[in-house]
């Protein structure tokens, strides 16, 4: 089984400091005339981005034309752990407080009022795996629990 | 010692209020992705009403229930779906939707998760170990 193995045991060692930086830094989005034009992870060109967007669709036009499900070749590409999306929203989610946003990787496919609007906009653009994500009015403060 | 075998684990983010983990919500062919904490004081899943509204859900068909909570009781709809969390696909799991829309709270409770998986924290090392409750525990 190449599962994880847990015990108890590392639970009682001692403390150690964490790791000060345990996310790459994420590429940035910019909004232009209300188009988003991500940005390369130098920060100083999109064209990687783009390049990978552009290899993306040009991947899903070649599995519909071998009658392969283009779903299938997102799914492929998808992080599951959605690191990059998370880093987008620590970095970004403050410029669209109160809008639902849908982010692929670390770039933003699309945003507005509603989750309904923003998920089947980012769907028709080709993101059917894009995070949905509500983006509160205010930074959220610490929950005290039920 | 009580050896405890996983399948699965996942660095969560730290700089986020509570561990929040990758969730799909599935119905009939649809998937939409979101984030939802993992909630040891919550007896439910609860997602925003957006969501359900995204998947065409008819929120108010769902079965009504009242919840408490420390700001106050609230309502909410659940609804029969595929959820999956993390690499664990869970069927038919009823999950609710708050009635309020201005409810932004995504939680995974114990009915529908935490009594389906068995689930390991360390929280020093932001990591959630997860596999099905009944996963073998042997090599």
């Amino acid at each position: 089984m190449s599962g994880h193995a847990l015990t108890l045991k590392p639970l009682l060692r001692a403390r150690r400091s964490r790791p000060q930086v345990r996310y790459r830094s994420a590429s940035t989005p910019l909004a232009q005339r209300g188009h988003f034009v991500p940005v390369g992870r130098d920060g100083l060109s999109g064209a990687r981005t783009r390049n990978s967007h552009a290899a993306n669709r040009a991947r899903k036009v070649s599995a519909l034309r071998s009658g392969v499900d283009p779903s299938a070749i997102e799914a492929s590409i998808v992080d599951p752990d959605r690191v990059r999306e998370q880093n987008w929203f620590h970095e970004h989610g403050r410029e669209f407080r109160g809008q639902w946003v849908a982010l692929f990787g670390d770039s933003l496919i699309s945003h507005g009022q509603s989750a309904k609007e923003v998920f089947w906009d980012a769907r028709e653009r080709g993101f059917d795996r894009a995070l949905i994500v509500h983006v509160p009015d205010e930074d959220e403060l610490p929950f005290g629990g039920w | 010692m009580f050896p405890l075998r996983f399948k699965t684990r996942y660095r969560f983010d730290d700089r986020q209020t509570g561990i929040a983990v990758p969730v799909s919500l599935r119905v009939s062919d649809v998937s939409l992705d979101l984030t939802a904490k993992i909630d040891t004081g919550a007896d439910y899943c609860m997602f925003e009403r957006g969501y359900a509204e995204a998947l065409a859900i008819d929120v108010e068909k769902g079965e009504l229930r009242e919840f408490s909570s420390m700001g106050g009781s609230f309502q909410a709809f659940g609804h029969e779906l595929t959820i999956q969390v993390l690499d664990l696909t869970l069927d038919s799991t009823t999950v609710y939707f708050y009635q309020d829309s201005g409810k932004m709270r995504n939680v995974l409770g114990r009915h529908g998760f935490l009594n389906r998986v068995r689930l390991g924290l360390i929280e020093h090392d932001s990591a959630v170990y997860c596999s099905p409750y009944d996963d073998d525990l042997e090599d």
